[in-house]
């Protein structure tokens, strides 16, 4: 989806003529959410003076290798890279994503309240996927949940789920909530179902991809900095935009995706091939002059983080995420976060 | 000279040379040397202290995963809940660990990658022990076995990817190693090729100054051989030699022709010298006679000084005196000035008593006229009076003869005629006793009369003595005043003297310093005489010595003509 909103930005940007006439071209790499992978592909770009910034990495832990390799040399703004830990990494590395430190307080939030006073909804189990997207992201939903934690466990990417959902289910915690992407998702959600284990399931913004096993997925919460029906001009253009090139709705990684890649083509534009002057425009976006993005309008604090941007929970519901469905939406008042696979 | 060292290489400029760029050199080598030393203890220290937090930081990060393993152990043997939250604590940390190598270390791509490789494998352990965990608390047993030990060779490899981390750390510090290393020697090399080129440099200096200085010391050294044993016609040649060497050959060449010229020149010299020394005796003896006489005259008049000098001080003295009794005038007439002012006033307040008392004597003089003429009307009424008497006294004869009639009647009246009888007497008594009264009033008139003639008398003389009183008095008044205006001619008669006193004796006093700076000058005139005097005398002296060593110079010039005969010269 991330490749999906850059691609969709570069075909506006260039069919509308470019920048300055020339044709903004796009050198894509897959960092595969390595942290070695992405700091090879970091040197390298830092390497070809042809390249002036770089969209992404999207992954948290990625971007924490390959921001070391970036500083003092290249601007990269990260699409869904949360981690807490990339606040600060360098003054060269952006997102337009919120930390997952904010993030994980507005899902801690709406997880605490969800379930009004049954005692069964106090109780909370976490798993998370064991890198610095899922540990930053559960580390800030365990600090912020009121009531109690009965499990922390670590997971990877390919979870074999049935010893965390048989545990569970002896448990009987009224929420589960998970800090991954699609993959661990889906077999948690599906290992569940089978064994009718009844909870409510929130997932980070990571979860974004598991609307496609409808089935499964139904009735899960979802944090998500992107809402494909606000109704504002710029997103239904955008929504619409995507649909038509693609054929389904974008989620919040092609939003970000296609708000980065705009932002830079937009420096780029202003500033020429200097890769510390881009850099330069990019810090210095303020309230005034924040750049106006699908997903909120843009600008960074001085850690790199965006500020002003929405963060709230949506519920899959039907294959969609719909919005406030729940009647809950959280309007997050500073920054929002989100990290994926390409 | 300057033409000799000019476009020619001298050998202090050779050496000047040749020193500055060896000490160049060697500064050169110095800072090559010191900069290498500076730069490689800064390199090896930076590689030393990365090296020993790359060490800390991987001890560390193997402690706290030592521990980690062993709390996930501890749960799975005995499932006591502080152990999992250890497990899970310390995984946290080691995570955390892990960051802040990532930000510290290089950031060259390939260390990036191993040290993310060992996070990665640090997580699928505590993945894999999770998932033991949670079997082992669902009673699989068996299951958590398998996981554990999956988990373990997690652990095994997660060492081995340590390993090969900090190894490739120590081969990169090695590698480090011996680059510095080979710096080290390449700058060895360096200085040690500087340094020889300097000695090099130094040697070719030695040789070729000592080649320049040997060969033309030689041939001057001959010259001066030659010149001590009195030859002056020995030349050194300048061609082919530096520059110092040249220019002292010319010298000595230029030194032997001068020789040579003076020499032959000194003999003639010589007898000039011999004639005009004669000739220098004679006219200083002459000067030295003339001197003596002028030394005697200078000598009589420096004696008129000194007696000139003593009559001076002799005015001088009197000078003085005549001013002390010019002050004791002054004195005086300042005396008189203050008594005639005190004469002045006494005359005047007796003179003003004096007129007080005249109109005294006035007021006295008309009070004794009107006395007079009281008693010249006295005079007067005493005549009335005599006249009236004289009136009574006929009256009382009258009646007394009356009275004798008027007896006889009564006697002739008898008895009748008694009573009558006896008033006849009674008036014949009165008439007698009248008589008597008028005769006491004349006596008594006569005698006022005398009375008042003296008394008259007597106050025409006290007139008359009033006026004469008031005459002297008039004098005397008259006389105060002459008095009063002398004493006051004199008050100013004095103070005219007594300034004019003063002025003498200011004029005294200039004329005694006056004097005094006179007597100085003439003192100094005497010295000068006397000095002139003496130094006419030494004058003389010296002429006299003048004229002995005019001859002992006329011998001189007559020995030195020998001696010059003996050199070889051009003119020889």
């Amino acid at each position: 989806m991330t490749r999906r909103g850059i691609d969709l930005a570069v075909d506006e940007i260039n069919r509308a003529g470019g920048i300055k006439g020339r044709a903004l071209k796009i050198v894509p790499r897959d960092d595969e959410a390595s942290g070695s992978k992405a700091a090879t592909i970091a040197q390298e770009f830092v390497d070809d003076p042809k390249i002036l910034a770089v969209i992404g990495h999207v992954n948290s832990g990625a971007m924490l290798a390959a921001s070391r390799i970036y500083h003092g040399q290249l601007t990269a703004v990260a699409t869904t890279a949360s981690s807490p830990d990339l606040s600060g990494a360098s003054p060269w590395v952006f997102r337009v994503i919120s930390s997952d430190s904010l993030n994980g307080v507005i899902l801690a939030r709406f997880a605490s309240r969800i379930g009004g006073d049954a005692a069964q909804m106090k109780h909370a189990a976490i798993l998370y996927e064991n890198d610095s997207y899922g540990r930053g992201l559960a580390d800030a939903f365990r600090r912020a949940f009121r009531g109690t934690i009965v499990s922390f466990d670590p997971i990877s990417e390919n979870v074999e789920a049935e010893p965390f959902v048989s545990y569970l289910k002896m448990k009987q915690p009224g929420i589960v909530f998970v800090a991954g992407r699609e993959g661990s998702a889906l077999a948690i959600l599906r290992e569940a179902r089978r064994q009718g284990l009844e909870a409510v399931f929130i997932g980070g913004d990571g979860w974004q991809g598991i609307v496609s096993d409808t089935a499964a997925a139904n009735g899960a919460y979802v944090g998500t900095s992107f809402n494909a029906a606000d109704r504002k001009a710029a997103v239904q253009r955008f929504v619409r935009a995507f649909e038509r090139k693609y054929r389904i709705k974008p989620d919040a990684f092609a939003a970000l995706a296609y708000d980065a890649t705009r932002l830079l083509a937009e420096a780029i534009a202003r500033k020429g091939n200097d890769r510390g002057a881009i850099r330069e425009y990019l810090a210095s976006l303020g309230s005034a002059t924040a750049f106006d993005g699908v997903s909120g309008p843009v600008y960074f604090n001085k850690s790199g983080d965006p500020i002003g941007m929405g963060f709230h929970v949506a519920q899959v519901t039907g294959g969609t995420l719909v919005s406030g469905a729940s009647g809950i939406a959280v309007p997050a008042p500073v920054e929002v976060a989100a990290a994926e696979h390409p | 000279m300057s033409e000799a060292t000019a476009g020619t290489l001298t050998i202090r400029r050779l050496l000047g040379l040749g020193f500055a760029v060896l000490i160049l050199l060697l500064i050169l080598a110095g800072i090559v040397g010191w900069a290498a030393i500076a730069n490689l203890s800064g390199e090896v220290g930076a590689r030393f202290r990365h090296a020993n937090e790359v060490t800390q930081q991987s001890a560390r990060f193997s402690h706290v995963i030592t521990q980690q393993v062993q709390a996930a152990t501890t749960y799975l043997s005995e499932g006591d809940v502080a152990s999992e939250n250890e497990f899970r604590r310390l995984g946290l940390e080691a995570h955390g660990l892990h960051r802040s190598f990532t930000s510290q270390r290089s950031e060259l791509a390939g260390e990036v990658a191993n040290t993310v490789a060992v996070d990665n494998r640090l997580a699928e352990v505590e993945n894999a022990f999770a998932v033991a965990h949670r079997l082992r608390d669902l009673g699989r047993t068996e299951d958590a076995r398998i996981q554990a030990q999956k988990a373990r060779q997690g652990v095994q490899q997660l060492i081995a990817e340590l390993q090969r981390v900090d190894k490739a750390n120590n081969m990169a510090f090695v590698r480090a190693s011996d680059e510095l290393n080979e710096h080290a020697t390449k700058r060895s090399a360096l200085l040690i090729t500087v340094i020889g080129f300097a000695l090099a440099l130094a040697l070719v200096i030695v040789v070729r100054t000592s080649r320049e200085i040997g060969r033309p010391l030689r041939s001057l050294v001959r010259h001066a051989i030659q010149l001590s044993r009195g030859n002056l016609l020995n030349r050194t040649a300048t061609p082919g030699m530096p520059g110092e060497f040249r220019t002292l050959a010319e010298a000595m060449n230029h030194a032997s022709e001068s020789l040579s010229r003076v020499v032959s020149g000194a003999a003639e010299t010589a007898d000039d010298v011999a004639r005009s020394a004669g000739d220098l005796a004679s006219a200083s003896k002459q000067i030295a006679d003339s001197a003596g006489q002028v030394a005697e005259a200078v000598g009589e008049v420096s004696l008129g000084a000194e007696s000139q000098v003593q009559q001076l001080r002799k005015v001088n003295d009197a000078l003085e005196g005549i001013r002390a009794r010019a002050d004791a005038m002054v004195a005086g007439a300042s005396e008189v000035h203050a008594l005639a002012g005190a004469i002045e006033a006494e005359a005047e307040a007796k003179r003003s008593e004096m007129d007080r008392a005249l109109e005294i004597l006035l007021e006295v003089r008309s009070i004794v006229q009107k006395a007079a003429a009281e008693v010249s009307g006295l005079t007067a009424t005493a005549a009335e009076i005599n006249d009236f008497v004289v009136s009574v006294s006929r009256i009382a004869e009258q009646t007394n003869l009356l009275a004798l009639n008027a007896s006889i009647e009564a006697a002739r009246a008898g008895p009748a005629g008694r009573g009558f009888a006896v008033v006849a007497t009674e008036v014949a008594k009165l008439a007698e006793q009248t008589q008597t009264a008028a005769d006491d009033v004349v006596r008594l008139t006569e005698a006022v009369t005398t009375r008042v003639t003296t008394t008259s008398r007597a106050m025409e003389g006290s007139a008359a003595h009033v006026g004469e009183i008031e005459r002297v008095g008039r004098e005397l008044n008259g006389a105060l005043a002459t008095i009063v205006a002398a004493a006051e001619r004199t008050r100013q008669s004095a103070a005219t003297v007594s300034s004019s006193a003063q002025e003498n004796v200011r004029a005294v006093e200039g004329a005694v310093q006056n004097l005094g700076s006179v007597a100085r000058t003439a003192e100094g005139h005497a010295a000068a005489a006397m000095q002139v005097s003496a130094s006419t005398e030494q004058q003389s002296a010296a002429c006299e010595q003048m004229t002995s060593a005019s001859t002992q110079l006329l011998v001189g010039s007559r020995q030195l003509k020998g001696l010059v005969g003996g050199l070889r010269t051009a003119a020889a």
